[in-house]
């Protein structure tokens, strides 16, 4: 009994591992390793610099004098990370089978009302176990396919190179098969990347969309060198999966779909202002609950009433910020 | 059956912070023994002394108002030895798009503020402290070297070389000696007070034991430094990041100003403590453009750094022994 809520709490955990980076625990009892103190101006420096932000790629101009450029971008990772972790606690795994049968639908239904494209990042293992699901997406042939990693597995946990190239070479065969088109993007699994990851997408000629260091494309920087990566950047706060999550599933810091719509469409208010990118990030098992579905609709017809938007996948807005920046293919 | 309960023991340790506040602390409870004395002792380690609050400040404003920004960047990560891409670009995040936003806002209204900026922030991001000095309104006081946890070091002598060696720091890139410090954390260690006076430094703003400025006492004695409180009902870090305990900045912006609207009634000051990190976000910065315009409708409102605050008590409460 003390398992199974261990293993749904670790959704939680991992969130928490955030809030805890910033608030350690008080008292002398602590570990006290606090190892960075200690660096000399050099160090920290040639440490900070394996993965940095380097140049901006938002284009003087977006597509057909469009101001900003949308991508909506959904994390259709299901129980990927389960089965990563092998961990096959019944009543969890059926958050996953929600997303695929339910969400999915869902969301695919509000997408095709608004004719609008979207991407969608897919661990292999979850379209194995669900195998309607990428034709249900390629059927409405206005979506892109991107990699999850094979099963959302957290790429600092594998800790061998090649192994997380494998696994990511073994993802987008799969993919390619699966949806007759070879994956150009990626979505570091379980949000995370690992040192290595980048010079794996560098390989493999991917975009990446994990990284949150600004609102806007940029270009990666790898040990400080213009790495040619795209990146299109994600945000917690663009993302439903801290707030919105089912209780059972996640943090659910604000489980108000109102409030936290409110939010996204603020930001993009903001974004149109700036005149850059709004992208957003959405997982089908939590934005595809009835409660919230209806929230998406409205956002969409939100931004659908202003002029000049660029609605995109995330391939189509990375090849058109690559082109412009005049990098190679 | 080992591995549930290394999982267990992790989710139970990210798990105790957000409990914390819920549930009683376990473990020994020593104090129970304390003799009143003791107790005393303990409980007045560091202490409030005489409110600072002035009959009126500067050009008969009701209240003080300080604007001010912890660019915590990448020091956290660093500090605990990680370089993962992920949490270092969230870092970046402050100063490439949150501080210019911020800074932009400042200089739009011509308001001043003050910027807590960990000695490795300064390093790795040297345009940022240039952006921050330009305008010549804003201040530059200490947030730690790395932004490390003095109780955690345990250690004065430790805590003292990475305090003064941020002194240095921050003198060198600023241009001007730092006058003022937020504790790292809002955490300060039994050894913290003693050593900001050995420092020299004019003003903490770390401790919440008034909602008004006051003199730190340690043990006892008046110490000559000014507290200018930093209440966490404040912080925006506690509430408005994504997982933060709410993430509407609607509501929160709201309770800032109902904070606010209470503090014009007694006529002390507001300390806003911010972070670019978090305030900096495209859909919280017009929440924070939107409290600034509540702030100046009203008549009689100083904006200052926290430096001028701090010293203008000082001087009036000295002036009026």
């Amino acid at each position: 009994m003390g398992y199974r809520v261990s293993i749904a709490s670790m959704w939680v955990a991992m969130l928490l591992a955030i809030v805890a980076a910033q608030q350690p625990q008080q008292g002398a009892t602590q570990e006290n390793t606090q190892p960075g103190r200690l660096w000399p101006e050099d160090q920290l420096l040639r440490f900070a610099r394996a993965v940095r932000a380097g140049r901006k790629l938002t284009p003087n101009r977006w597509p057909a004098g469009a101001r900003i450029a949308v991508a909506l971008t959904f994390t259709l990772n299901n129980s990927a990370s389960n089965f990563a972790r092998a961990d096959m606690t019944v009543d969890v795994l059926t958050g996953g089978e929600f997303g695929a049968r339910r969400g999915l639908p869902r969301v695919l239904d509000v997408l095709d009302r608004h004719r609008v494209p979207a991407t969608f990042f897919i661990p292999a293992t979850a379209a194995i176990v669900d195998p309607t699901m990428i034709p249900e997406i390629v059927k409405r042939q206005r979506h892109e396919v991107g990699t999850l990693g094979w099963s959302d597995e957290n790429p600092l946990q594998v800790t061998v190179a090649a192994e997380e190239e494998a696994l990511l070479l073994r993802a987008s065969d799969y993919l390619a098969k699966a949806s007759g088109k070879k994956p150009v993007g990626a979505r570091g699994p379980s949000m995370a990347l690992s040192l290595h990851t980048i010079g794996i997408l560098k390989k493999m000629r991917l975009y990446d969309s994990t990284l949150m260091a600004m609102d806007e494309p940029y270009e990666v920087l790898l040990d400080g060198q213009p790495s040619g990566i795209v990146e299109l950047p994600v945000s917690r706060m663009l993302d439903d999966f801290p707030t919105l999550t089912a209780p059972r599933f996640g943090p659910a810091a604000l489980p108000s779909p109102q409030l936290i719509f409110e939010t996204f469409r603020d930001d993009f208010d903001e974004a149109y202002q700036e005149g850059t990118l709004f992208l957003l990030t959405l997982h089908p098992q939590f934005v595809g609950m009835r409660s919230r579905i209806d929230f998406l609709d409205s956002l969409i017809s939100y931004i659908q009433s202003k002029p000049n938007v660029w609605f995109a996948t995330a391939e189509e807005v990375a090849r058109y910020v690559k082109q412009q920046a005049g990098m190679s293919n | 059956m080992r591995l549930p309960v290394v999982i267990a023991a992790a989710v139970a340790s990210c798990w105790s912070l957000a409990v914390r506040a819920q549930q009683p602390p376990a473990g020994p409870q020593p104090g129970l023994k304390w003799t009143e004395q003791e107790l005393i002792t303990a409980g007045h380690h560091v202490r409030a002394g005489r409110t600072l609050t002035p009959k009126s400040w500067p050009d008969g404003a009701r209240i003080a108002v300080c604007l001010t920004f912890d660019p915590d960047n990448l020091t956290l990560p660093l500090l605990r030895g990680t370089n993962a891409p992920v949490t270092i670009s969230e870092g970046e995040y402050s100063p490439l798009s949150g501080m210019p936003r911020i800074l932009r806002l400042l200089d739009h209204y011509n308001l001043p503020a003050t910027f807590y900026v960990p000695a490795v922030s300064a390093i790795l991001h040297p345009d940022m402290m240039a952006d921050i000095m330009k305008s010549g309104r804003h201040e530059v006081g200490l947030h730690g070297w790395i932004h490390e946890n003095p109780i955690a070091l345990n250690d004065r002598e430790e805590e003292w070389r990475l305090m003064s060696q941020a002194v240095g720091l921050l003198e060198k890139s600023s241009g001007k000696r730092p006058t003022g410090i937020r504790s790292p954390y809002m955490y300060m260690s039994p050894f913290t007070l003693e050593l900001l006076k050995r420092a020299g430094l004019l003003y903490d703003t770390t401790l919440a034991s008034l909602d008004e400025p006051y003199e730190l006492e340690l043990d006892g004695r008046p110490t000559g430094i000014v507290e200018l409180p930093a209440n966490w009902l404040l912080d925006d870090a506690v509430f408005l990041p994504a997982n933060g305990s709410l993430p509407s900045p609607r509501l929160m912006l709201q309770t800032f100003k109902d904070d606010f609207d209470v503090a014009y009634r007694e006529g002390t000051l507001v300390m806003l403590i911010l972070h670019p990190h978090v305030t900096g976000h495209r859909s919280r910065i017009r929440y924070l453009e939107a409290l600034l315009l509540y702030m100046k409708s009203k008549p009689g409102v100083w904006f200052a750094t926290a430096a001028d605050v701090a010293r203008y008590v000082k001087q009036a409460a000295d002036s009026s022994q």
